[in-house]
This record gives C-alpha cells, structure tokens and sequence, in this order.
C-alpha cells in the first residue's frame, strides 16, 4: 500500500484514502481502533487484480476529527455513498470489504445501496446487538476503565492491542507505532472518544429485517481467537445473510489482518472471483 | 434450609460488603494510576499551558468530566486560561463564567462542590450540554494566585462526587506544583542567564581591560626605550636589576649575571661610586634625587645619574636610576666656555677701545701741533739750520706719540677698513724689505728672520697698513721672546675650514689665508697663553719695551678682518701664532699692482689758490690748519662753529670746506654738513676728526663728503687729500 494520502472533502469533511491497482474496486473500511494502516499487508495481494481504496473513516487515521458532527454507523456509510459518488467510483459496482465496526457501517451501506455492490465481506465485523465490545461500552461509563486509560497510556493501548492479536509477538514496536499514532495528539484522542461515544448497537438492530432480504453475496469471516468479539456475531450474520458464507480462522485474532494477512487476501480473492 | 438460606444471606451480605470494598479499592487503584498518568504527563513539559490542558483532559477523560476549565476569579469573574471540552475543540467554550459571591466566599475555605449549576453561570447551555454539578477546587501558584479548576459532570451522585474530589484535589495540586516549579526554574534560568550574561559582559569587560594594560603597557615600554636615557631599577639589598629599558644586547651581553654592577658595568664587585650605601643609610620614607655625574670609562661618555628610591613590587628597597649620556652637553659647555672667554675678550678689547678712542681725540689735538709745526718750520728753514736736528728730533718724537695714539684707536677698532684686496705674502715681504724691520734685526743680531715663499699670492680682504702692522708686532714679540738669539719662522699656507675651530669668534666654511710665526724663545706657559691678547699685558719686563698693546692689536685686527689668531706654544720650546684670514677670489694682481704704486715714494701736492674754508672749534687747531694750508698755497678763511660755517657759506663761495667733526659746543660736523647741502648740494667737503664714529663717517660718506681724514694729519696726506677733493667731479 502507497505511503502517499490522497484527500477527498465530503459535506464539508476531509477524507482520507489510499487508492491502489486497476481493476473493479474494493473497498475496504477499517473497525474501531485501528485506520486505513491496518489493510497495508492486504492490499498489495489485492491490488494486483484490483483497485483497492482503503478508506479512514471521519474522525480516524489522516480523516477530519471534528467533532461537530456524529460519528455514527449510518453517518459514516452515508459519508462512504459520497466519497465513492465524488471519486466516480459508483460507475461500477464494488467488492465492500467491512471489518469491526466498519463491517457494521458496511452492513448499513449494503442495506441501503445494495445495487451498488457485487459483494459484501465481513471481517470480524459487530452485528445485531451483540456489541460494542466490552471495552467500548467501559468508556460510556461513568468510571475509568481500560480503553479510556488506553488512550491516554501507551502501555493500557498496548494490552489492548496485544489481546487483539492471536500472534502476539507480532506487536513489534512498529505496528505499535502505527496503532498509537492517532491517540498521540489530543486531537486524536478527542475524535478517538468522541468516535467511541456514538457508537450504538440501536442502529443495526435497525436494519436486522433489511439485511436477512439482503440478496448480495456475503462472506463472513470469523477469527476464532477474537476476544473482543463472540463466535455468536458471526453466527447470526451467516444465518441472517441468505446468501453468505462463513470461513474461520482459527489463529485469527480480532486484528486478524496482522494475524493472518495471506489467508485473509487468499479467502477474499477466492470469494470475490467466485461471486462473479 | 433456613439455615442453610440464612448463611447464604450471611454470604450474600458478605459478598456485597467485599464487593463494595473491591469497588472502592480499584476505585482508588485507578486513581493512583490516574495520578500517575497525570504526573508522567506533566513531567517533561516546560509550558505552563501545556501542562494545564494535559492535567484537563486527563481529568476529563478519565475521571468523566465532559468539561473541564481552569481559570483566575477576579471578584465574581472567572477569567480563562486552559480548558479541555469533550465534544467542542472550542478553546473558549463556556465562558463567560461567573460565580455567585456565596461561592466564592466558600471556596476560600477549600474545594466546592455544587450539586446544581446554580450559582455558577455559562454558556455551556448554549451547545447542548447541561451540567448537573460542578466541583470547583482552588489553587494557588505565583503565576496564578486566585486559580481555580473546574470540572463540569453528568453526575449528581454525592458520593461518588465526594469520593472523587480527594482524587482532583491532588491533581490540582500537582498542577499548581507543577506550574511553581516551573515558574522557579524559569526565574532560575533568567538568573543563570542574567548570570552568564554578567559572566560574558564580565569576562568581556575584563579582556577590554586587560587589552588596554597591555596598550598602555606597550605605550609605556614604547615611551620607555624611546627615552634618550638609560633606565633601570636595582634591588639595593640583592644588587639585582629589576627593570632595564634597554635591550638587553645594548647593555653587556657579555655578563649572565643579574647583579647591576656586573650586567651594566661588567665589574666583579659593586662600584666604588655607588650610591646604594648612602640610599640605605638615609630613611625609607627619604625621597630626595642623589644627581651626580661621572667619566664612564667602559662606554668612553660622559653620564650624568638621577637617582631616587622606588616603590617596587615584591621589593624592600628599590633605586630608579635616570643615566643620560652629557657628553654632548659637557663638549658644548666647554665650547661655551671657549665663547665666553672669546667674548671676554672681545669686551675686554671694547673697554679698552672706548677709553683710547675717549683720550684720542684730545691727545691727537695736542699732538697736532707736535708733528704738524716741524713739518712748517722745516720748510722754511735753510738745510744748513741749526734748529733743523732738534726740530726733526720733536717731529720723530711726535710721530711716535701719534703712532702709540693711532695703536689706540686701531685698538678701538674706529677706523679700520677693509675694503682692499691684499696679498698676505706680498704685505709679508714688504714687512721684511722695511727699515722697521731692518731696524730690528739691527738691534737684535743673535736674531734671524726665515721668510716664507711669498710667489703664491694670497689675497685677502683687509687693509695693508694693519695687516703689516700686525706682522710686526708678532715678529717684533718673537725676536724679543729670543734674548739668547734664535729664528723667526713665517709660513705661509692654505688652509679648508669646514666646522667651527676651537676659540673663534666668527668662522665662515671655505679657504683660509694661514700666516704662522713661529720662535725658538721661551715659550709662553699654558695659564697664560689666554691673556697675552689682553690689553696691556707684558710678558716683557717693565720698561723693556712695548706698550702692552702689540697682541692685543693683532687680536683686535684680525678679528676685523674676519680672521681669527690662536697660539702654540711649549714652555723653553718656543711659540707659533696662527693668524687665519678669509681667502679672497678677487683679481689680486691688479690690486697687487696698485698696492705698488701706492708705496711709491709721495711728496705734498700745492694748490692753486683755491678758496678753502676751516671749520674747527679749536683755535689752535684752526691756526695750525690755515698755516698748513696756506703754506700748501691756498687761500683760507676759518669759522669757529659749524653755524658760524653756514652763516658763512650762504654769503660765500668756497672750493672746499675743510670740517672738523667733533665740536661739542653747537652743530657738529655731520649735521653742519646736511644743512650746508640743503643749499649747497655740490659742496666739496673733507671731514677731519681725531676720534671720529664710524657710523656718523659712513652717514657722511653716503651724503657725499669728498675725504675723511684722521688727526693728527701731516702735510703730505692732507695735501693728497685735498688734491682728491678738488679733483673730484661734483656729486
């Protein structure tokens, strides 16, 4: 993946985004935590056959961190619809690759443009109302609990990030550098908390109907070494999504993107080229 | 099972007590590591804003205070200065913030903690955010003295409030320790900064310093050695040289030693002159100047030495000495001396002039009569007259006494001229071809007289008659220094003259005439060879012969002739006088010509009845002229006064006005003169005068007179005179 960030202004809001490779494009959202950083390992397995935009979501990475605006799932799938409409990438359709959280906002955006996807890949995403993850609840608490301090002790984040990786001595000071980089600046850490604080499990059980008459093919994986979030969420998507498959890996951990990247790539790739 | 349900409610109640407890212990936990937090936070930060907004946001978000602000409350104000807003970026959100007086009142005595907003005023309503309590704690800091944090929550639980406030009590704390230390070590490092700069300036201040000693040093050093003087300090205890301004290759670089007698004088031991023993004697607070001066064989100088004690560093007795090379001024001081004696000379030969020129005048009236009256009975007489002899006898006589007179007034230096070119060997020759001379030699025949060769002929400008007369009072002095016999030696030389020669009054560069004299006689001894030149000095015996007057001529003359004499002589060897005389470039021969035809043998000349009239207010002098006159055949008419003269010459005509110069009681000559030309312009006139100024003759000659001629006159030169006078065209 290209160092080089390219800026698109959506309502009034900086976007930020990689874009590699020619081909029909994938897009791919990152989850709660982590930014466009985290599909680096990905995208150059993808790029090879395909344009790949890896996207920061708004108050994330090198995005806009005003905190003004509401950082919700329908907000940021809305904000998606516009970036792709602005950067003509709606001509065709897309390969939607959603993980974490952004395999919720993933799920909004295929509810509401289905016409717009070939496909939809849900990489330990949240669901239903089985989130957020304890620690993101924690900080909508009135009491200091783990990922509060995180963000504010480099020592807290990386127990955090550490939990969230089946291969823990891939944590090397690199990719710490790299998950610790947004939560360097009050900015950051501001946008950080106030992302945490709009999120709200409300709007997906919203869509619960919308998505079990989803026709779009979906791809479910589950690292079963996630501890932040249960085996269930990826259950019930698979049941719910008439046409989705569900792949585990076991040494998948929640980041399974440091876990596992090759398998990862190798699974999606496969789906991608199936589905058509 | 009631038991069993009891003990498990005994349990039950247990597990919630430890639950509670639990609750609060990692309630307190957290706060420490939220301490913790706040403190690694603050740790390196230098800026106190920095600092305020670490502690705020920290606060915030861990102890969940969407809003959170700290300021200074002036009366009911609080003024921002830092605040943390969970949702706005907003750094002025809230404000303006007030607190009722009550509160205020309540916050000097600590924390405050409002379980309502009311009291307390924002703008937060404004953005959608409603607090439902505010904890307010107060802090104090050099920078902040009236500070305050305050901290907006959801919460309105009182006692996990409470609980919490010990928690922000001690963040505040760190804060306001946080922010005192650095005010004090911003206040340190503006010391050590005003402390290194007071360094600089210092170090600075001090290297300018030092610069301008070693300016002025080498100023000092400069003016030291630039001193025609040698300088040097001595430790009179130790004999050391402490300071020399000379170099040291100008001094002996022959000694190593330090010790001043052998570094400056090369010698084994303290000199015999030293002054050291008289400086230490006298007291220490003496500060008298030893000057002494003394003939420095080692460097062939005279010095002449200031000496004084010093204070000197590190030194007990210290002596400067100021060594100045005098030479120079002890060789001018003898020159001076030299002068001096010259110049006595010279008054001496004045005094003398002013007393022959006084009884001159008088004398030669007297002898007048004596030469001028053998002369007339002379020529009346037949050759065979008895009274021819006693009357030739009384005029040698006279002419005698006129020529001690007219010594007198050479002496006097009233009537020289030098106005002629002369051959010095021809004046000597015809010294020596002279009866004078033969005459001489007559009256000392053990005497021999070796002449010089007179074929190179040096001209000089003078007056014959005096050079010859000088000549003969040297040969006349070295014949008569020669009773036992001898020779009389005359060279004659050329010699250059570049610089000033010992012992003469004037000097000019260029070739002199050298005449030598020299005997084989006694010799003069050495204390006297100065006073010979002295006016009636003898080293003869009394009444032997001369007047006293011989060298004092000779001296006098040659001085007029811008000449100059000096003497050698060896006490029982004999003497040699020096006469040196300014050589002249002139066309001698010719003058050498004239010269001859003017020693040609003269007799009177006699008029042809021309008028003349005689101004004189002597009588006898008046007869004696017209007699004079008349035998020479001219006809004479006499006035008694220069008025008298005039009176007569406005109704009278005369060929030639014969005037005296010296008549005291009216107009005397010069002036009876001028007022004879404001109506006579062509008159003839001859001035005669026994004792006559040079300036009123040189004032005559230059309104036009026609002769001066000296008294006493005899027939022959008044009647040349006359001759010239009436020959001459009208002016």
């Amino acid at each position: 993946m290209s160092n080089n960030v390219s800026i698109c202004s959506v309502n009034g809001y900086d976007i930020a985004y990689h874009l590699e490779g020619e081909g029909e494009t994938i897009v791919l959202l990152h989850g709660i935590t982590t930014y466009s950083f985290i599909w680096r390992n990905i995208v150059p397995l993808l790029s090879q056959k395909y344009r790949v935009i890896s996207i920061d979501l708004l108050g994330c990475g090198d995005s806009s961190k005003s905190l003004d605006t509401d950082y919700s799932l329908p907000h940021h799938a809305t904000i998606i619809r516009q970036l792709l409409r602005t950067l003509e990438l709606d001509k065709q359709q897309i390969h939607l690759v959603g993980h974490d959280v952004g395999g919720g906002i993933s799920q909004i955006f295929a509810v509401n443009y289905p016409e717009l996807l070939y496909d939809l890949t849900l990489v330990n995403s949240v669901g239903h109302n089985f989130w957020p993850v304890q620690p993101i609840i924690a900080m909508r608490t009135p009491i200091i609990r783990q990922l509060a301090m995180a963000t504010l002790d480099v020592g807290a984040f990386r127990l955090v990030v550490r939990r969230g990786l089946h291969h823990k001595d891939r944590l090397n000071d690199e990719l710490m550098q790299l998950f610790w980089k947004p939560m360097s600046t009050r900015e950051g850490r501001r946008a950080f908390l106030h992302f945490a604080d709009c999120l709200n499990n409300r709007h997906l059980i919203e869509i619960e109907d919308q998505l079990r008459h989803l026709t779009v093919d979906a791809l479910i994986i589950r690292g079963d070494a996630d501890v932040y979030l249960s085996a269930a969420i990826s259950e019930k998507l698979h049941n719910d999504l008439s046409s989705s498959k569900l792949i585990r890996i076991a040494t998948g951990g929640h980041f399974i993107q440091e876990d596992e990247p090759e398998m990862l790539a190798h699974e999606m790739l496969n789906f991608f080229q199936k589905a058509r | 099972m009631n038991h069993s349900q009891k003990e498990i409610d005994v349990l039950k109640a247990t597990i919630a007590v430890l639950e509670q407890e639990n609750s609060q212990l990692s309630e307190r936990a957290e706060d420490a590591m939220l301490l913790g937090l706040v403190a690694e936070a603050i740790q390196g930060l230098n800026d106190p804003m920095e600092v305020l907004a670490n502690v705020l946001e920290r606060a915030s978000i861990l102890k969940n205070f969407p809003f959170v602000t700290c300021g200074q409350l002036f009366e009911d104000k609080v003024e921002h200065i830092c605040s943390y807003c969970s949702f706005s970026e907003d750094e002025n959100i809230g404000y303006p913030i007030t607190i009722d007086p009550e509160i205020c009142d309540e916050l000097k005595a600590g924390p405050f903690i409002s379980h309502s907003t009311h009291g307390i005023t924002t703008t937060l309503t404004t953005t959608g955010f409603s607090a439902t309590s505010v904890t307010i704690i107060p802090f104090h800091c050099h920078d902040y003295p009236n500070g305050l944090f305050l901290f907006f929550s959801r919460k309105s639980n009182e006692s996990q409030l409470t609980s919490g406030l010990f928690l922000l009590d001690q963040i505040v704390n760190m804060a306001a320790g946080r922010l005192n230390n650095l005010y004090l070590t911003q206040q340190l490092d503006t010391l050590n900064a005003g402390l290194e700069e007071r360094i600089r300036n210092k170090t600075a201040a001090l290297h300018n310093a030092n610069t301008l000693l070693q300016e002025a040093h080498k100023k000092f050093e400069a003016v030291l050695d630039g001193i025609d003087a040698h300088i040097y300090v001595v430790d009179m205890e130790s004999y050391d040289t402490l300071y020399d301004n000379r170099k040291p290759a100008e001094s002996l670089p022959s000694s190593n030693s330090n010790l001043c007698y052998k570094y400056l004088r090369n010698e084994k031991f303290p000199c015999s002159f030293c002054k050291i023993p008289e400086f230490l004697s006298s007291a220490p607070t003496d500060d008298r100047v030893i000057v002494w001066e003394f003939w420095d064989q080692l460097h062939n100088k005279w010095v002449l030495n200031r000496e004084k004690r010093v204070v000197w560093p590190n030194t007990r007795h210290a002596k400067l000495t100021i060594s100045t090379d005098i030479s120079e001024i002890k060789k001018a001081e003898q020159e001076r001396e030299l002068m001096r004696q010259s110049l006595q000379q010279a008054q001496k030969m004045e005094a003398v002039g002013v007393l022959a020129g006084s009884v001159a005048h008088d004398l030669n009236n007297i002898l007048s009569g004596v030469v001028s009256y053998p002369d007339l009975l002379l020529a009346g007489l037949a050759e065979d007259s008895e009274m021819r002899k006693p009357l030739e006898t009384i005029r040698t006589a006279g002419r005698k006494a006129a020529a001690i007179v007219r010594d007198l007034l050479t002496l006097a230096r009233r009537e020289l001229k030098i106005e002629e070119v002369v051959d010095l060997g021809y004046v000597v020759s015809e010294y020596l071809a002279s009866a004078e001379c033969e005459a001489l030699l007559r009256n000392h025949s053990n005497v021999k007289i070796a002449g010089p060769d007179t074929s190179v002929i040096l001209p000089v400008m003078g007056s014959e008659v005096h050079l010859s007369n000088v000549l003969m009072n040297i040969i006349t002095n070295g014949v008569e220094a020669m009773p036992e016999g001898g020779t009389v030696t005359i060279h004659l030389d050329v010699v250059s003259v570049t610089s000033h020669p010992k012992g003469w009054p004037v000097w000019r560069a260029g070739d002199y005439a050298k005449l030598s004299v020299s005997d084989t006689g006694m010799g003069i001894p050495q204390y006297l060879q100065q006073k010979i030149f002295d006016p009636f000095y003898t080293g003869k015996m009394p009444g032997h012969s001369g007047t006293g007057l011989g060298l004092a001529i000779v001296w006098g003359t040659i001085i007029d002739h811008n000449g100059a004499v000096s003497v050698e002589s060896e006490d029982g060897k004999g003497t040699t006088f020096h006469i040196f005389l300014p050589l002249h470039g002139g066309d001698t021969q010719k003058k050498a010509a004239i010269q001859q035809q003017n020693t040609q043998r003269r007799v009177p000349v006699k008029g042809n009845g021309e008028s003349i009239l005689i101004v004189d207010d002597i009588t006898s002098q008046r007869q004696m002229a017209s007699e004079i006159l008349q035998h020479l055949n001219y006809t004479v008419t006499t006035a008694h006064s220069g008025e008298s003269a005039i009176t007569y010459l406005r109704a009278h005509t005369v060929d030639l006005v014969l005037l005296d110069m010296i008549m005291p009681n009216g107009i005397d000559g010069l002036e009876t003169y001028k007022q004879i030309l404001t109506f006579r312009p062509h008159q003839k006139v001859i001035i005669v005068s026994g004792y006559s100024q040079a300036d009123q003759i040189n004032e005559a000659q230059q309104l036009g007179i026609s002769q001066f001629v000296s008294k006493p006159y005899t027939l022959l030169n008044i009647s040349e005179a006359i001759q010239k006078a009436l020959t001459q065209k009208g002016v």
